[in-house]
């Protein structure tokens, strides 16, 4: 499977992890756009139309749920994972009815990190292959 | 959720050239009964409703919906060995599998779920993928 054929939008305004997450995906994805909160991820997602859109969910000035909001208006069947922890049903509710495409859990475990961007390159894959 | 579930129905129904029509069909019925319980609703009664409107749907006698029923009682080596047998029909084809399982991911994401349930989904995805990851 072919990561390295895709371009990935990382959206997260925690420092830390957001440098963390960037160094891994710099191995894996063609180019990788990072942004710090949603409403920097929405200018860079229309600038740069990746392949996949991976974001937090809580984050300052625009929030990852209305972020992907948005980003569906524009693309019905952009691929989007968010990362969550799951503590929050209301936001897991919105985030199913947005048509979100899969989660990242947090605390990051690593095999399931992979698994998930596993299942969306596979999507991209079979489709552009189709 | 009634669009995604007649989107399951449409899948099931319509797959061509398969060696055991109803043996695929009972396969992935039982693997989406296992869905709704273990990863949308653990709620029996409703595991009851949707095996009764698999029955409908694909014309089950009721010795296939208690053999759905009896399956699902034994997830454990069951649903494995479904999730192999619904491969082995697909052809191991990624894309056969990919559209069988996009439909199923959007049906568990679509209401929103809990982390125990969205990990049992990851299990069964994982378990379809895993030639291809």
């Amino acid at each position: 499977m072919e990561f390295k054929n895709f371009t990935i939008l990382y959206v997260e305004d925690d420092m830390d992890t957001q440098e963390l997450i960037e160094n891994i995906l710099q191995d894996y994805f063609k180019e990788v756009f990072v942004a710090s909160d949603g409403e920097e991820g929405l200018a860079l997602y229309k600038k740069e139309s990746p392949d996949i859109v991976l974001s937090d969910i809580h984050m300052p000035k625009m929030d990852g749920l209305t972020m992907s909001d948005a980003i569906k208006e524009i693309n019905p069947e952009q691929l989007i994972a968010l990362f969550t922890a799951f503590n929050d049903p209301a936001y897991l509710d919105r985030a199913g009815k947005l048509g979100i495409d899969t989660y990242i859990m947090k605390p990051l475990d690593k095999k399931q990190f992979f698994n998930s961007l596993s299942f969306l390159v596979l999507t991209l894959d079979t489709e552009k292959g189709a | 959720m009634s669009k995604e579930l007649n989107k399951i129905c449409d899948l099931i129904n319509n797959k061509e050239n398969l060696i055991d029509e109803q043996k695929f069909k009972l396969a992935s019925v039982t693997l989406v009964c296992d869905v709704v319980h273990n990863v949308i609703d653990s709620d029996k009664n409703q595991q009851q409703r949707y095996c009764k409107l698999f029955q409908d749907r694909f014309n089950l006698d009721e010795n296939e919906l208690e053999n759905i029923k009896s399956n699902l009682d034994t997830r454990e080596v069951s649903i494995n060995s479904k999730i192999e047998y619904i491969k082995k029909e697909l052809n191991n084809n990624k894309y056969e599998i990919m559209e069988f399982l996009k439909i199923i991911n959007r049906f568990v994401i679509l209401d929103g779920c809990s982390k125990e349930s969205y990990q049992e989904f990851e299990i069964i995805r994982d378990e379809f993928l895993k030639e291809f990851y």
